[in-house]
């Protein structure tokens, strides 16, 4: 170890430790004894040399022994050429001779050096000259710092300060530099824009000119947290005020910036405009809100159905009261809940529903009617539409449900209104049918009338045609004899046809108690002669009806013509026998006429047998009227007639009357 | 020329004055009555076609047998070759069903309504 009091005599230690001191960062105690000032000058890391005005190191610490390279010992005495590690020792020299001559300390912030091998260090060093009582300068105290790495870092920091501002400046979000009292100190242009502030670059600026005093506060509050270090960081919205008017919506990302020391110095604030996403989310939101109303307040009632989980996921207020079960309720019910074991025609509802919702998976849109099972078990019949709606990753079916018990009704009483309809269209039918067919008779009984009126006289004008071509005796007599026969048929004509006439025009015959027994007796008095000659044999049966209420002229007709045909038209081989009876059919009154008469060929004059003026036999008595009149009696009164009839064998006639008429 | 006529008719005054009228224009010496559709079928079907009559007048209302149903009949039975009768039906009637039936029956050579005039009887001599 160098001793520095028996080396270094010319100078008080004492004094250079102080100079030493006085220039370097440490602070030490005024009272420090030389030893542990040596010691302390081989610790630190700064290289301390003393030299002589000869140039020739008179002290070098151990920090300056390494650099150099050599033992401590063997660097005093020595100048800098002969240590030569320096680049250029000329100016070292130089340097330390202005110190001397000027008694001045001397600064020289930056200077080279070279190891030997080869190295290059950078030096920062002070001079110092070491002055004797007189205030003459002895020697010179040069403290030299490394600096070499400070260089690099200060390299660093500069290539990184240009990368961040270049970052800064060229960053599409707007950035800012605040300082505390929100005095903008740096902007970059992004933010000048999203102000709407020209291009030019104005550094001073107040972030109060953008932002509301709400949020001036809020961002000061905030701010306490980054001066006091509780954070370095924050984030918050803010309205920006543009200075064009406009309200744009930021996220803002403040960072704080501290100095060595951990002291607050500035915050960095960068925005991020939100205001389009502000708006589509208020937008969606209110879209949402909109449909959330729709489904809410719709009158019909509507379910979401997860097709996967087969439960429903959503019910509105209509649902609710329709099936008077609550939203929470409805939640947990599966579907098929919410129908009874089977519709109304008996089909399946599970079956049914799955079969419905499968095909509105399918994307179908279906409407069906369905009968829905309420809470408290009351069956209400439903249309219910389905769709698929359009989810991400899930299979939702919208059900929508509309009670349709009032439309049920409606629809039940429309069917009942066209029912009765359509038996007034049936009644109407029928009464056109009625009509069209009495008219149909009214024109046959026109052309009839016309035809047998026409026979008549006809035969006249011949007979006088006949008479007046020869008026001899003999054809007068011949004529008046022809002439007689032609009037009478006249007249029968005449009267038949007025008795058609009669019962057609008569719409409510007058009607009385008749007894069936006594209108057979009647017939058989106006016909005792045929029946006595005959011999015929007429037997009754009334005891199921034996009286009627009906009109006594058409029924004493009706017995008399149908009784006297059986007598006019029996078979002379056989006795006539007649069998009348009555009895009730249903809702009808029925009498019948059955004899062992000659019978009608019914297959040629089935369709003639009630026309007028037909006959079907040569009796000279037949004359083609009788059940003409008989059947016009009958329908008068609301009946109808048939006949069943085989020749050589006999005929029966049934009559059909209403049963009301029964006494 | 002397044709055979029958007369087909149940009016018996319209047989007597028909007769009359046709033997007084002298159209006509052999003249046959028939009360209805039946006696001139049975008739015809009995005799030889050379007996047969040339001039059919039929009426239409007749029992047992009318016009209509000896018409089917004839066609039925002799249709073919005795066609070469002509038959004119006679009636009262006025109903177009009845004029038009008559008319659309192809063995039906006229309808003429009654009573017979002497010009539809020189017609339809005329014509035989």
């Amino acid at each position: 170890m160098y001793s520095l009091n028996s080396k270094i005599k010319k100078v008080s230690w004492l004094q250079r430790l102080k100079s030493f001191f006085s220039e370097s960062q440490y602070r030490v105690d005024n009272n420090l004894n030389a030893e542990f000032g040596e010691s302390l000058l081989n610790e630190i890391q700064q290289l301390v040399c003393i030299k002589n005005k000869d140039g020739r190191y008179v002290y070098a610490n151990l920090a300056f022994s390494d650099m150099v390279d050599l033992p401590m010992d063997s660097i005093i005495g020595k100048n800098d050429k002969e240590i030569g590690f320096f680049l250029n020792p000329r100016l070292v020299q130089e340097a330390d001779a202005k110190v001397f001559e000027s008694g001045q300390k001397k600064h020289i912030p930056i200077e080279p050096y070279t190891d030997k091998y080869g190295n290059l260090y950078w030096f920062q060093t002070t001079k110092t000259p070491l002055k004797n009582k007189n205030g003459e300068v002895q020697e010179i105290l040069v403290i030299s710092n490394d600096i070499t790495s400070n260089l690099a870092v200060q390299q660093k920091l500069s290539t990184s300060e240009l990368r961040y501002r270049s970052i800064f400046e060229n960053n599409y979000s707007g950035i800012i530099v605040i300082n505390r009292d929100l005095k903008i100190t740096n902007k970059n242009k992004a933010f000048n824009k999203l102000v709407d502030l020209p291009y030019a670059r104005l550094i001073t600026d107040e972030l109060s000119n953008y932002i509301s005093k709400e949020d001036q506060k809020d961002l000061k509050d905030l701010m306490l947290g980054l001066f006091a270090r509780n954070y370095e960081y924050f984030d918050l919205s803010l309205q920006l005020n543009t200075s064009s008017g406009k309200i744009l919506s930021t996220l803002c990302f403040v960072r704080g910036l501290y100095d060595q020391y951990g002291n607050f110095t500035e915050a960095v604030v960068t925005f991020q405009d939100i205001t389009t996403e502000i708006e589509s989310h208020k937008e969606l939101e209110q879209s949402e809100n909109r449909f959330r109303s729709i489904f809410d307040n719709a009158t019909e009632g509507l379910m979401l159905l997860d097709f996967d989980t087969k439960r429903y996921i959503d019910a509105n207020n209509s649902a609710e009261v329709l099936f008077g079960y609550s939203k929470q309720e409805l939640l947990e019910l599966r579907l098929g809940d919410l129908s009874p074991l089977n519709q109304g025609d008996g089909r399946d509802s599970t079956y049914l529903s799955s079969d419905y919702m499968q095909k509105a998976v399918q994307g179908e849109k279906i409407t069906y009617e369905w009968i829905v099972r309420r809470k408290d078990g009351r069956l209400v019949p439903c249309e219910v539409r389905l769709a698929k709606l359009p989810y991400k990753d899930r299979t939702i079916v919208r059900t929508s449900i509309i009670d349709i018990t009032e439309r049920k009704k409606a629809e039940h009483l429309l069917n009942l209104e066209k029912r009765k309809l359509q038996e007034s269209n049936q009644e109407l039918i029928g009464l056109n049918h009625q009509l069209a067919n009495q008219t149909s008779q009214l024109q046959e009984f026109a052309y009839i009338s016309s035809h047998n009126l026409r026979s008549p006289a006809g035969n006249i004008r011949a007979l006088l045609d006949f008479y007046n071509t020869d008026a001899s005796s003999d054809n007068l007599r011949l004529f008046l004899e022809k002439l007689d026969i032609v009037s009478t048929d006249l007249m029968d004509t005449i009267n038949e046809l007025a008795l058609v006439v009669k019962i057609k025009n008569e719409l409510a015959p007058e009607l009385g108690n008749l007894s069936l027994a006594k209108l057979v007796d009647k017939a058989a008095d106006s016909l005792s002669e045929q029946i006595k000659s005959k011999k015929a044999v007429i037997t009754i049966n009334f005891d199921n009806v034996h009286e009627i209420q009906a009109s006594k002229t058409y029924m004493d007709s009706i017995f008399l013509n149908l009784i006297s045909n059986a007598l006019k038209y029996s078979n002379d081989d056989v006795i006539p026998a007649l069998s009348i009876s009555s009895g009730v059919i249903k809702d009808q009154v029925v009498l019948e006429f059955k004899d062992n008469g000659l019978g009608i060929d019914l297959n040629k004059f089935g369709s003639k047998i009630f026309g007028l003026r037909k006959t079907f036999h040569r009796n000279k008595d037949s004359n083609g009227v009788g059940l003409f009149i008989t059947k016009a009696q009958v329908e008068a009164m609301k009946g109808t007639i048939t006949v069943k009839s085989t020749p050589n064998v006999g005929s029966t006639f049934t009559i059909y009357l209403p049963k009301k008429m029964i006494v | 020329m002397n044709p055979k006529i029958a007369i087909v008719d149940d009016d018996t005054i319209f047989q007597f004055t028909t007769k009359v009228k046709i033997q007084k224009l002298g159209l006509a010496s052999n003249i046959q009555i028939f009360n209805d559709g039946e006696e001139i079928m049975d008739y015809l079907i009995k005799v030889e076609s050379i007996e047969c009559p040339d001039i059919i007048l039929l009426d239409i209302n007749m029992p047992m047998m009318d016009g209509w149903d000896f018409l089917e009949e004839y066609k039925k039975h002799l249709g073919g070759s005795e066609s070469k009768i002509k038959i004119y039906m006679l009636s009262s009637s006025i109903n177009p069903v009845d004029v038009d039936k008559a008319k659309s029956n192809k063995l039906v050579d006229d309808y003429i309504i009654k009573p017979i005039k002497d010009e539809d009887l020189f017609r339809i001599f005329e014509k035989s």
